[in-house]
């Protein structure tokens, strides 16, 4: 325990409410979980965010959205005792178990994300539920025009990522073995990282989470089932929809956040003709910009050479006016979400998960301050260069 | 644990003492201009500045056959400020009640004051341009179009008729009509901005990484900058800022037509402390999908608001138990500061054949928490969710300063709440729960027993 301690007095730094996202403290355990502080004075709340990195394969995809669903009720039933707030959500990189209450609360806050990481019990009843509302949620996208352009574009963009829900082929032949074997897989300590927002010395949190991925109660193997393949859907299609997708850079370059601002701002109430959107999606390794479209009849080909030809367009509009109030914008809303402490372990968290490294979210913010009219110019004539993937879903 | 056990700091400012630089206690010093109140709280480590500001003027206000206009102004304040703040990082909200209107500052520490020299320019001395009023009178148009008929607010607008009268000004449509909206001018926005939105009768409240030092030049700062030719048409009610200070609330006279009293002014009065006396029950049939349903019940003055909102926590648990009872889509519960007093308003939409029951329900579990549920254990069990559930809806900033306003409104000093939250007793809420008076029940939706929804 000593020599944790000498480790966070060597990483710590002063929170300053300007520099919001750079930690008071950063512990590597020994074993894991690394473990970021953020010091919160005053404050009589704590938020708390665990997370496990999952990287699925296609063909187990939708067996974490399983673990995270079935984990979540356990969360919930749990935070009744004391009224906590507690999610578990899937990001590009991890399951994030967050659960936020009263500082005094802490050693059963604690306690819950000790329980949400502990191997499932996959009974049949439980994992059939669980897996039919994924299946169910995949045909109910099957269904939707939006979503089988998206899908699709997201098959084009990351071949080797899957959807979270899963897909009708994975989840048809998914068994509980194979959620467990991808519980087992992941859910260990040493990789698990633990982002803090509360008024607490280290070793209180230290101390609090000392169980975390000790479970030693192994269930044994459960009693595998099946699932037929139900008819599948096919979707009515009215409009013809129409959409690319643009590799964007690096997951941490803040140039991709203000492109996707300005170039939203371009067909903002541009025309009740078509209906056109603008996306930033996180990929894992990193960003992809996403325009879609959706019109009817003749106004089709209008809509698709507008969604092509966005970047462009943006591109050439670009003023020092517009690019500044972009950056405010996006600063503004990681500025108000670090306002409380569970947006602060929020973004705090997914720049860790995705990068590794704890200032990551403090960098970003760096960066972005860099961020000027003439940074952006050479990044979107970079992005118009960039091979677009295309995708179209017509009636 | 008791390391744990943490205070939050508040530093209120008010009228005539020096402010306590150590103790986290409340104390309630001079304003060195303008604002009869300006409460901060400390939150050191926020990067955001969060300024919350009450004016006393809501839809209530709006003159007679022109209804929507202090919509229309609330939202082109909104843009107005929007659009000047946008480089800074930083973001506004106005709400427009029926009795108030709530201002939302936020912005980063580094642009706050910039933010705020906005804000204050348009909130109390231009107020918002031609077009910005413009965009809003278009906004709430479409709004008033895309809303017809809609059942959501032709129940909210019957439950103020119902609970206040028909000719009361709280049961006008906030939102007006596509008559009155394009009657409003102009110059009737400018005119109630000017007799309105006056610092002198703001109420404000600050929560972030700021302290004294930070805020005291910051407030002078607004009170000089106020130009006398924007003020009101009848000068003499402002105190010139020059000499506006520990006594400047004497001399501030009320604008044209009187504000709601607040609570401490209607006892000073030697009005009623209760909204009614007498229950009542009406039924509206409309042919819509699902009932409605309003459950006012009137609080005396005297009721402890900490015990006020444990009851009400308490009640919607009972109300809304996990998994959900399938006749109910939704419930709400608020306590309504109107013109006569506080409520404790329930409201629910409903499957119109469990209306009944829901009826029952509400009125029967409002009766009922108190005297059948709250054992002692038990009891311990609720305040403590109720303590978190306190915690968490406050943990935004902007809730947090709706929370102090909430009391200073009220006359009061604000709350350490989650401290007093432990020093709750099962008598407190069991007392709360017996002052409440009679109440009023509105029930919205088609009649099932005729046979025919469309009556």
């Amino acid at each position: 325990m000593k020599a944790l301690l000498i480790a966070a007095a060597l990483f710590g730094t002063a929170s300053q409410p300007t520099e919001p996202f750079r930690p008071d403290t950063v512990v590597d355990v020994p074993g894991g979980p690394r473990m970021v502080i953020f010091a919160t004075p005053g404050s009589p709340r704590v938020a708390l965010r665990l997370s496990v990195p999952v990287n699925e394969t296609p063909a187990r995809a939708g067996a974490a959205e399983i673990l995270r669903v079935l984990a979540e009720a356990r969360m919930t039933s749990m935070a009744a005792l004391v009224g906590a707030d507690v999610a578990a959500a899937r990001t590009p990189w991890s399951i994030a178990y967050t659960v936020t209450g009263a500082v005094t609360d802490l050693d059963h806050l604690a306690a819950i994300l000790v329980a949400a990481t502990d191997e499932p019990d996959l009974n049949r009843v439980d994992f059939s539920r669980a897996r039919n509302r994924l299946r169910d949620e995949v045909a109910r996208d099957a269904e939707i025009p939006g979503r089988i352009l998206r899908s699709r574009l997201l098959e084009r963009l990351a071949p080797d990522r899957a959807p979270h829900q899963g897909t009708f082929a994975s989840l048809d032949r998914m068994t509980q073995s194979d959620v467990l074997a991808v519980w087992s897989r992941t859910h260990r300590r040493e990789h698990m990282a633990l982002v803090v927002a509360g008024p607490l010395p280290v070793e209180a949190v230290l101390a609090a989470i000392q169980p975390l991925g000790r479970s030693t109660d192994r269930r044994g193997q459960p009693n595998d089932a099946t699932m037929p393949s139900p008819e599948r859907q096919r979707a009515q299609v009215f409009r013809s929809w129409y959409g690319i997708g643009v590799p964007a850079g690096p997951t941490f370059d803040p140039h991709a956040a203000v492109a996707s601002l300005l170039l939203g701002d371009r067909v903002s109430g541009s025309s009740a003709d078509y209906q056109i959107g603008v996306e930033l999606w996180e990929l894992g390794d990193g960003h992809a910009l996403v325009v879609t479209g959706a019109a009817y009849g003749n106004r089709v080909r209008t809509m698709q050479n507008r969604v092509r030809g966005l970047i462009a367009e943006t591109e050439e509009a670009l003023t020092g006016d517009a690019v500044s109030i972009a950056v405010a914008r996006v600063k503004k809303e990681l500025l108000l979400a670090a306002g409380t402490q569970e947006g602060l372990i929020r973004v705090a968290g997914r720049h860790l998960d995705a990068s590794g490294n704890a200032y990551q979210s403090a960098d970003y913010m760096e960066a972005l301050g860099r961020v000027d009219a003439s940074s952006m110019a050479s990044y979107m004539e970079r992005l118009r260069e960039v091979d677009a993937v295309t995708v179209e879903v017509r009636p | 644990m008791s390391w744990l056990y943490v205070l939050p700091l508040v530093i209120p400012i008010w009228a005539g003492e020096p402010l306590s630089s150590t103790g986290p206690e409340a104390a309630r010093l001079a304003p060195p201009d303008s604002f009869p109140v300006f409460v901060v709280r400390q939150r050191p480590w926020s990067p955001v500045v969060t300024v919350r500001l009450t004016v006393p003027f809501g839809t209530g206000h709006d003159p007679e056959g022109f209804e929507g206009t202090g919509w229309i102004l609330g939202s082109a304040i909104q843009t107005e400020i929007v659009s000047g703040i946008a480089s800074l990082a930083g973001d506004v909200q106005v709400e427009v009640g029926r009795g108030r209107t709530d201002i939302t500052l936020m912005a980063p520490l580094e642009s706050w004051e910039q933010a705020y020299e906005v804000l204050s320019r348009v909130l109390f001395r231009e107020g918002p341009s031609s077009a910005a009023v413009e965009k809003a009178s278009s906004r709430v148009t479409d709004q008033l179009t895309f809303e017809t008929g809609a059942p959501a607010r032709a129940f909210r607008d019957e439950t103020y008729r119902f609970l206040y009268g028909q000719d009361h000004p709280w049961a006008r449509p906030p939102q007006g009509t596509p008559q009155s909206v394009s009657a409003v001018s102009l110059e009737m926005i400018r005119g109630l901005q000017r007799e309105w939105f006056r610092s002198e009768v703001v109420h404000a409240a600050m929560v972030g990484p700021l302290d004294r030092a930070d805020v005291r030049p910051f407030i002078r700062q607004i009170g000089e900058t106020v130009e006398p030719e924007r003020t009101p048409p009848d000068s003499a009610a402002v105190v010139p800022d020059s000499v506006a200070g520990a006594d400047s609330r004497a001399a501030i006279r009320p604008p044209a037509e009187p504000i709601p009293p607040v609570r401490s002014e209607r006892e000073a009065a030697g009005l009623s402390s209760v909204a009614w006396t007498s229950g009542s029950r009406q039924s509206l049939f409309r042919e819509v999908t699902s009932t409605w349903i309003a459950v006012a019940f009137p609080v005396p003055q005297d009721v402890p608001r900490t015990s006020l909102q444990a009851l009400s926590h308490i009640i919607q648990e009972e109300l809304t138990p996990d998994p959900p009872d399938p006749g109910l889509y939704w419930l709400r519960m608020e306590l309504d500061e109107g013109p006569a007093g506080t409520l404790l308003l329930i409201t629910a939409a409903v499957d119109p054949t469990a209306a009944s029951r829901w009826e029952e329900r509400i009125v029967g579990g409002v009766r009922s928490v108190a005297y059948e549920r709250t054992n002692e254990p038990f009891f311990k069990w609720q305040r403590r969710r109720f303590r978190t559930a306190s915690l968490l809806r406050t943990s935004r900033p902007e809730d947090e300063a709706q929370e102090i306003l909430s009391d200073v409104l009220r006359g009061r000093e604000a709350r350490a709440l989650f401290e007093e939250i432990w020093t709750l007793s099962a008598e407190d809420v069991i007392a709360a729960s017996s002052a409440l008076g009679e109440p009023r029940i509105l029930v919205y939706g088609p009649d099932l027993t005729s046979g025919d929804t469309g009556r």
